[in-house]
This record gives C-alpha cells, structure tokens and sequence, in this order.
C-alpha cells in the first residue's frame, strides 16, 4: 500500500530526487542522513573470573562483592539473577542468561553493577507486573553490548541514575499484534543517563517518561509503535536516531527544552502515523532531521504551551510525506527556518479552520514556490503565499490527494488564483524563501532566529 | 473508495465548470454557483462571502439550525461539572433547554431558598458540615431492558461521594444519598439494565466508613468499594436500607459500566495506581501521578452483582458505617470478583449495546483493547487464572480474555457506539474522534476536535438500541475557539454529523458553567415531562399536595405558637395577601402556592433583603421558614415578569420594632446610624 501511493506520488509530479531518497528508505533502512556505526562489543573485564556454561550463577553473586567481575563462557545459563553493587556479569553473545518463563530474568538494582556482551533470552509474561529481560534501579549502572530477545519487556530503568544503556540489540516478538508486545526501552523516574547505540526491533515502545537530562543517541528503533515518547521528561537530547518504520517516531509530551537533531524519521504510518509529535511542549529545537514518507511528518499540538516559550524547526527535510507539517490549533511562537517541504501531498495544514500565519517562517524552501530570483542570492524576490485552493479541497475530501499533481488538480488551482470567488483560505507567508534546497551548513538566517 | 474518488472527479468536474460560468458571467456568477438563493435581497453566496463561509460551513448551519416554533429530536442531559448542576441541552440545535439544580443551591428555581429544596440539599450534608457544591462527573438516565426510558436521572458528585436522584417529570431533584463507606467517586452514576441498582465506585482509597489511618497503612486499612444503590422504581428514590457494597482493593476505580444483554448481571470497573503510589513528593516520593502510571497494566474489576447480591441476602456481609458490605476476601472465596489486565493507564470501560463484548482505552496507549465476554466468562468457569494480586484476587490471563485490539491513535479514552455497527473513540493526545468497525477492529476515520476532548456521546450511544447520526465531543479546553473572557475559558462541545460516509463538524457549543465531563442522549420522544403541578399546590420533592397548600379564598395570616403562619396565593398579578404585618423577632412561615394552571405562568418571590428567592411554576407550593429579625419596611414582589402588572405584583412585609421604638434608624443598621449620627 505504503509503496503503491509512493508511486502515485512520483508519477503525479514528484522528483527524481524525491524518487531516489525514497528509494534509499524503502530500499535500504540501513542508510540515512546519519549512518548508524556498529558500537564494538564490549570489552572483556580485566581480572575477571571466568565461569563455565550452566554453572549456576546465583550462588556466585550472592557471594560476590564490589569490584567483582565474573566472565561467562559461551552458553546456557539459567536465571534468574540479581547483579549486586559493583558487580559486572561479562559474556559473549553466545553466552545466553535464560528466563524462566516467569518474572524478570536480570536485575541490577545495586549501584555500579554491570551486564554487558551476554545474549538474555526471554521473560515472563505478565505486563501488570513489567516482566523484563533487563530491569535497572540505582546510580551509574552499566548495560552494553547484550542481546534481548523473546522478552515481554526489554531494558528497563526505573527510579535510577547515571545509567548507561549502550549498543545493546533489543528484538521483540514481530509475531505480536504492536499492543501486545512490550517496550523495548524503558526509562521512568531515570535521570543523567544515556541511551546510545541500541537497536531496538520489533518492540511496542521506548519510553522515556518523568526522566531529565537524557542523551538518546545514535540509536535504531524500527518496525515499532513510539520511536521514542517523551511525557513530563525536560532537557533530554535526542540526536543522530534512525525512526524507521514505527507508527510515531517522536512524541514529546508536556516537556520542555528538547533538543531533536540530526535523525531519520521515516515511514511512520498507521492510524497516528507521525515522524515528530508534539504536545504541548516548549523551548524545543528541532534541526536538521530527515522526514521521509510519514503519514505526517510534524504534527504541532498546542505547541508552545507557555507563552514564554519558543519552538524552532530549522534545517530539517520533509518530503513524501502525506501531509508534512500539521497544526492542530494555534502555530503562533513556532519559528521554521531553512527547512526543505518538498513532494509532499499537503505542505503545511491546520486543523480547526485556522491558518499558520502567526508562525514565523522564513527562508524555507517549498517545491511549488512560483516565483524567482532576479538578484540571485538564492532567495525568492516575492514572498511565497501558501494559499492552495487544491490543499482546501484535499483538505475537505481527502481522496483528491490522489489527484495531486494532476491536470484536475492544476486546473482547479490555476482557476482558484483568478477567480476571487474561490479564494482559498492564506495558510502561511514566507517573506523570503529558497528558491533551492538549502545545505545543512548554510545558515544565512541565523541572527533572525527566535530561538 | 472507488466511490469517493469517482464522486470527487465529479466535484472538481463541476467546480471548474461553475468557476467557468462565473469567469464568462461576471456579475452572475454569485447567483449561479450551486447552492444559491436570496433572503431579503442578499444572495447566499454574498452571505457566505461576506461571512467568510465555506459550503461545508453552510451544510454545518442547515443541519443546526432549528427554527422558532420547531423542537429538537434529541435531549442531551450532561453532568454540569464544579457547578454541582446539569445541563439539558437540545440536539443538534444546542441550544440550552434547562440548568438543573442538584448540588447547589440556584435562585431561579428557588432550590436551597424554601423548605422543601433545603431540605434536599440537606440530605448531601455529611459530618456535620454543610455541601453547597459537588464536583458533578457521570449522569446517567434510568434504563427499562437496557434501553433509556426518560424516567430518572442519576448525578453523582465525586468530592463528597453522593448520588442525585432527578424526576424527569419535572426535571428536578428529588433526593441526595451520601455514601457512608467512602468520601470520592468516580464510576458512578451507572445503571444496571432495568435500573435495580445504581452504580457508584469509589476513586481515592480511604479507610472505608472514614477516620484516620497513617498513609504509611495504605495497603492494610485503605480500601475501594463498589456500591449498589438500591432504586425503588414506583417510588423513584434510592433505598440506602436496600442498598450494599463490595470491599474493593486500594486501587483507585475508575469508570464503570453495567453488563447487559449477554453480560446482564455483571459490573465491570476500570482501575489505575494498581502500583498504590501515595505521592510524598516533599517526602523523596516520585509524585502521585509518576508512580501511579509506573506499571504497563492496571486492573479491570469484573464483578457478579447478581451472585453478590444473594451473598447480600444471605447476610454475608458486614455492616460499616450502616452500609452492608460484602468483605473483599468473601468476594473472593464465593467467586463474585475478578481481574484482569488493562493497558496503560485505563479510562474508559464501555459495553457493547449486545453486552458480549467490552472496550477498554487506556489514556497512554494508542490502542483499544476489545474485550469478549464469553471468553473471560469461560476463564472464571474454567478457574483459568494467571495469578492473583497481593490481595488475592484472581486475574484472568490478558491475551486470553481479549478479541483483539484497535489501533486507534495516540490516548483514546471512551467508546460509544451507533447503529450502524461502529465504534466512536475519543482520541485525547490527539485531539480526535475515530470511527471504527466494531466487526473489524479497523479504523474507518478520524476528525480533529478541539481540543483535548474527554469523553464523547452519541445518542442512545450506551445502552443496547444505539441511534446514531451523531456525537458528540466533549473538550476539555477551548483555547481559541471563542471570543476571549479572561484567563477562565469555558469547555467546549463540539457536534459532529456522523450519518454520511464522513464525518462533518456541525456546531461548536462553549459551556461556561463547568467541566462538564459526560453526558447522555435520549430521543426526545422519551420525555414525557409535565406542563404544570397539577391540582395546585403540590410539593415538588414528594409529588403530593402539602399539607398547607393554599386554595383561592383562604388565604389567611395566623399567629401561632410556632409564630406567624402566612397563607397566600400568587395569581396574575398579585400575591394574597399583599400585606403581611409581624413583629420583630417573630419566625414567619410563608405557605405559597401558586394557583395558576396555565403552561409557563411562573411567579417568582422575594423579600427584599431576606435572602428569599422562591420559584412558583403553575400549581406549585413551596414553604419558607424565616425570622423577622429585623424591624422595618421590606418590599415583597414577584421576580419573573408574569404579565403586564408584574410590576404591580407587590406588596409588603411590615416588621414592628419589638419594643415599639427605633423604627426606621434602627432598621437600616450602620447607614441609619451614621445618618442618625449626622443629624
């Protein structure tokens, strides 16, 4: 289906360009604007004590104390096992922690514990109790390099601290419906912590909520439902992400100062399919991320809440989404600069019968920008108006957007601008657009940035 | 969709041919686009362009619009939020049909400025203290087979845990119960099919029947309860003799519907803070509402009422606070409660109209969870169990209790349902309403509201005869819809057409008055409201003539040993008697009675600065007790404009100073003396 509209697009008028970067999505999820680079496996402890497969190692940590490493040979192990302070459980991928089938299968609740390189192979399946493969609580614990797999949860950090969650694989159960699987990362009541590295497949979420100052970083998370959802978690960085495939990429929900830069978020589809929602949330940063076959690329839900706040979309691509930037409500103190709108079925919309034209945008490049450039500064010498009679009949009878591009469509629209009786409703103005795409680098505007 | 597209090549076809016309007629292309007329020499086009209109916003009007004379086919009664009022509202025109007085007292009705309305008000009051407000969430309309039948209304009050019972013949209240067990609800007011119990669960756990226990004791002495208000249908009250509850875990409960048809006989409430988060956040607690959304599934509670209420018969129960209570643990040994799992902060739990299956939303999930009956039912036969919770209540396994679930986009929250076979789902995060096959599990459409909508109604939308044609969005913010009134915004409704392929906003409604919450919709056929207190002078609390209801010719002024008893009628346009003379100090009793039996020939009554307000509609009576404290001359009128005498309706409470000085100095208190002073 998803590919079979991609084809009406590029057919209906779209680029080659448009063409070539969505068959590098389709294609290739691997690749993207930020190319994910394989964290190296972790290293062996040094002085660690090695332990034969199916030793039983709940003994061995009931025993051990801090600074104790213990250094798995490859294979079977049962668990489940409680990692003590300062205790690190090392192992390769084919040494392999077993679940039960009931309760969570590790635990490091003490500080400075540590699992790292190991394969943990299943939970139990009970969702009101958070059965996990991985669960988290205390300062500076450490999880890198393992594999989860078969778990109903994933890696799960509550109530904890300077957490480092590092080039870990989390793969879900693709053969659950999206609402029965579990979270492939949680994040609750976790502070300072970063989350770099992972992929994440085939899960239902990543969560970070009531959590601050987070790095979430250079991860992969597809085929799931929240890429990554924030709700009243403030200062976190998200950066250098790939969103492939889940049905929202981003949601930001009743937080503030977030930085989203440099991701891939694409093919976001389904009955919410979103690359970036945003509820709510303020003094936001959204740069040079990539949007690409979204159902909506942006969707903007009373964003900014507080009228002391600023969110500012800069540098980012969207292209081939079904409608590319949507207000729900009010876009006043949202500032748009140097972004590309291009092949998208709807630029900008705004729901409730409103208009974008308090938002502040400016040297924006869009597609079906008509006018031009005499001084040759890369700027358009009139200012572009989205006024499309075309957009306000999608936008009332939603299959029209088949027809977009179309000679239908065309000559509606080219009727629409002589005829005042039809004149459609103005949705934005930008004083000064980009008669080109803009580079990533090129920031002519920055001085005039409200953010 | 074949059908959609070729109907929009046909609308573009079209536009480009009246566009076409319009290019080659000039002046007359306003008269020849579709849809054109002339009223008063503006064409409907000029209208539209003048007003900025688009053709949906017109199709929007000619759905609404109700003309003078003509009434509306559907009643919607919505809770009236802080307001401790309901709110009766015509459908589709919305226009406002009627505040009902419940929890607070409200002059234009004269409810908590008589005796017999103070007396209702007085029902609410709990430890000793006076409640002039509820925190009004869930009406709910008296059901017969499941179906409404426009009899009673249901309101419950979630800051003092009390039920309203409303007539419908008058659309006023009747009775207030408090409930002894539990000091907030929430999932109340929900009938039972033939309304033999009314439906009210708890919300913040505390020690059942009140007192003190140290948060630190919230798992061993905090509880939930479910109550079963009993409902005496030919007498149209509660019965709280009749009435019992089940001992429920420190959960907070959350909504709650009845079982019907297939699941006649059941209760099912939803839950969250199954994690028993007590806050502290000065403490070095997370918050309340970080720790009560910890967990990735809270608690369904599914209830045989039916074999709880033999249990009841039986006398296995306990007696708190003069409630009967069926203990948690007999529950549970006798097979009356059960759990099962309900994802992400659960909300809203509605019954299909065939009683076979349930939906459940939770307010952080992006999914509805449909649940099948007979498959939790054949779980509980089977004693099939997954586990049981630390108060050992059995739970069901989750995957094994469901149908399937609906993608339905980011926090729905309620379902209702029409006749058609779909499901409507307010989606809050998102700031929409789906619209989805209940068949299927699939979504068909999504419509934006605005914004935050809570929950959502259609007519009829859950009992087993949904009527569809309509929902309706009930926001909790308006944000921009309406002209600015300060920083206090009013909610907003919002009226959506569902009866074509796509759904259409039609009206938004801003509701100034308080959060309004849920609401109900009932054919208006169903109403059979009365005209009149018919003979004259019955009391609208009992339905019965008082006792000192007045007739025409007797009216009279006796001097008791009680005090003064004023017997006077109000007839277009005067009150008899219009002199009313007393001592100071004297306690008056006025008996009024409205003689007239004509349709809206309402009086009102006051005594100026007596703090009397009295509604008198055609036949009523109404007794108001007061002591004349205060010599002077006090001016006595009727406050509704009954006739072109209204103003001529008057007359005068004439108080003798007691000791036969003072006189007018003495009455206007700190002014008279000062003008005393001045002299």
């Amino acid at each position: 289906m998803r590919s079979r509209r991609l084809r009406r697009v590029v057919r209906a008028g779209g680029s080659l360009r448009a063409a070539a970067l969505a068959c590098l999505v389709l294609v290739a999820p691997g690749a993207g604007s930020s190319d994910v680079v394989p964290r190296p496996a972790p290293a062996r402890p040094d002085a660690c004590r090695s332990v034969l497969a199916a030793t039983a190692l709940p003994p061995l940590l009931a025993r051990a104390s801090a600074g104790d490493a213990f250094c798995l040979d490859p294979g079977d192990y049962e668990g489940p096992l409680e990692i003590p302070a300062g205790v690190e459980v090392w192992g390769p991928r084919d040494a392999i922690l077993h679940s039960t089938g009931k309760g969570t299968t590790v635990r490091l609740e003490g500080d400075g514990a540590a699992l790292s390189g190991v394969t943990v192979d299943g939970s139990g399946g009970r969702f009101d109790l958070l059965d996990a493969a991985v669960r988290v609580e205390g300062e500076d614990i450490r999880v890198e390099g393992i594999r989860v797999q078969g778990a109903s949860f994933g890696i799960l950090a509550e109530k904890s601290r300077s957490v480092q969650i590092l080039g870990n694989e989390v793969i879900g159960q693709p053969e659950r419906t999206l609402g029965l699987r579990g979270d492939g990362i949680r994040l609750w009541e976790t502070y300072d912590s970063r989350i770099e590295d992972n992929r994440v497949h085939d899960s239902r979420d990543v969560v970070v909520w009531y959590s601050s100052r987070n790095q979430i970083r250079g991860n992969e998370i597809t085929g799931g439902r929240y890429g990554t959802h924030l709700m009243y978690s403030h200062g976190n960085a998200i950066e250098d992400n790939r969103f492939i495939g889940n049905v929202t990429g981003i949601f930001l929900m009743y937080s503030r100062d977030i930085r989203v830069e440099r991701n891939l978020l694409a093919k976001s589809g389904g009955a919410a399919g979103i690359g970036l929602g945003v509820k709510e949330s303020g003094n936001l940063q959204i740069r040079d991320n990539d949007f690409v076959h979204d159902t909506v690329g942006i969707y903007s839900d009373t964003s900014p809440l507080d009228e002391a706040d600023t969110n500012v979309y800069r540098g980012n691509e969207l292209r081939l989404c079904d409608t590319a930037v949507i207000f729900h409500g009010r876009a006043s103190r949202n500032v748009f600069r140097d972004n590309t709108l291009r092949d998208n079925q709807v630029a900008v919309a705004v729901e409730g019968r409103g208009d974008a034209l308090d938002s502040d945008w400016r040297g924006n490049d869009f597609d079906d920008y008509a006018g031009y450039d005499l001084d040759g500064d890369g700027f358009g010498d009139v200012p572009f108006e989205l006024r499309s009679l075309s957009s306000a009949l999608v936008a009332e009878t939603p299959a029209l957007a088949f027809y977009r591009g179309t000679a239908a469509l065309g000559f509606a629209e080219a009727i629409g601008r002589i005829v005042p009786l039809f004149t459609p409703q103005e949705i934005l103005v930008d004083p000064q657009p980009r008669v080109r795409r803009p580079a990533r680098d090129a920031r002519p505007l920055e001085s005039s940035d409200a953010g | 969709m074949d059908r959609i597209v070729s109907r929009s090549i046909y609308r573009v076809a079209a536009l480009g041919i009246a566009i076409a016309v319009s290019v080659g007629c000039g002046q007359q292309s306003a008269d020849l686009a579709p849809g054109n007329g002339s009223a008063g020499g503006e064409a409907i086009a000029e209208l539209m362009q003048a007003r900025n209109l688009s053709e949906a916003d017109v199709r929007a009007a000619l759905k609404t619009y109700t003309p003078t004379g003509r009434h509306d086919e559907f009643y919607m009664f919505a809770s009236g939020g802080h307001s401790g009022q309901a709110v009766v509202i015509g459908m589709p025109s919305m226009r406002i049909l009627k505040y009902i007085a419940v929890f607070t007292p409200e002059p234009w009705q004269g409810y908590g400025y008589g005796d017999q309305s103070n007396a209702v008000l007085a029902q609410g009051d709990r430890d000793g203290r006076e409640l002039r407000w509820a925190d009004t969430h869930h009406p709910a309309l008296s059901e017969t087979a499941g179906d409404y039948d426009g009899e009673t209304l249901f309101l419950n009050d979630k800051s003092g845990a009390r039920i309203a019972v409303i007539s419908l013949k008058d659309f006023a209240t009747k009775q207030i119960v408090v409930n002894p067990l539990i000091v907030s609800d929430h999932g109340g007011a929900f009938v039972t099919p033939d309304t033999e119990y009314v439906i009210e669960g708890s919300q913040y756990p505390a020690p059942l029947g009140g007192g003190y226990a140290p948060i630190e004791e919230y798992d061993e002495k905090y509880r939930g309860a479910a109550t079963f208000w009993k409902f005496d249908r030919a007498a149209g009250r509660i019965v709280p003799e009749e009435s019992w509850a089940i001992e429920l875990p420190p959960y907070m409960q959350d909504l709650s519907d009845a079982g019907k048809l297939a699941s006649e006989g059941w209760a099912f409430i939803n839950s969250f803070n199954t994690e028993r988060a007590t806050g502290g956040n000065m403490e070095g607690n997370p918050p309340l509402e970080s720790g009560a959304s910890q967990n990735d599934m809270d608690y369904l509670h599914i209830i045989n009422w039916r074999k709880a209420e033999e249990l009841v018969k039986a006398g296995k129960t306990v007696e708190i606070a003069g409630m009967r209570v069926l203990p948690m643990q007999t529950a549970i040994d006798e097979g009356v409660l059960f759990f099962v799992g309900e994802p992400k902060s659960p909300h809203g739990v509605d019954v299909t109209p065939d009683g076979t299956e349930l939906v459940i939303s939770g307010k952080l999930d992006t999914h509805a969870t449909v649940y099948s009956f007979a498959k939790m039912k054949a779980l509980i036969d089977a004693k099939q169990f997954a586990g049981t919770d630390p108060y050992g209540i059995p739970i069901l396994p989750f995957e094994e209790s469901i149908r399937g679930q609906v993608e339905i986009g980011l926090g729905p929250l309620h379902t209702q349902f029409d006749d058609k076979g779909n499901a409507y789902t307010s989606v809050f995060i998102e700031s929409k309403v789906a619209r989805w096959s209940l068949k299927d599990l699939q979504v068909i459409e999504k419509i934006p509201v605005h914004y935050n909508i809570g929950h959502l109604a259609t007519p009829h939308g859950d009992t087993v005869s949904p009527k569809g044609g309509y929902v309706m969005a009930m926001n909790k913010w308006a944000i921009d819809r309406f002209a600015g009134v300060g920083p206090l915004l009013p909610q907003n409704f919002q009226l959506i057409d569902t009866s074509g392929e796509a759904m259409q906003l039609l009206y938004d409604m801003p509701i100034p008055l308080g959060e309004p919450h849920y609401a109900q919709i009932i054919s208006a056929d169903k109403i059979n409201a009365e005209e009149i207190y018919s003979p004259a002078g019955i009391d609208p609390v009992t339905g019965e003539r008082d006792p000192h209801a007045v007739v025409g010719g007797e009216e009279r002024i006796e001097r008791g040993a009680d005090g003064v008893h004023v017997y006077m009628t109000a007839v277009r346009s005067h009150f008899k008697p219009d002199t009313i003379r007393v001592k100071e100090g004297d306690t008056v009793h006025l008996h009024l009675t409205n003689a007239e039996q004509a349709k809206d020939a309402t009086h009102g009554f006051t005594i100026d600065t007596y703090n009397i307000s009295v509604s008198l509609e055609p036949g009523k009576h109404s007794n108001v007790t007061f002591v004349a404290d205060r010599a002077g001359v006090f001016p006595m009128y009727c406050t509704e404009f009954c006739s072109a005498l209204h103003l001529e309706m008057a007359g005068y409470l004439l108080v003798e100073p007691k000791d036969g000085a003072g006189g007018a100095d003495a009455a206007v208190g700190d002014g008279g003396a000062a003008r005393t002073a001045a002299r």
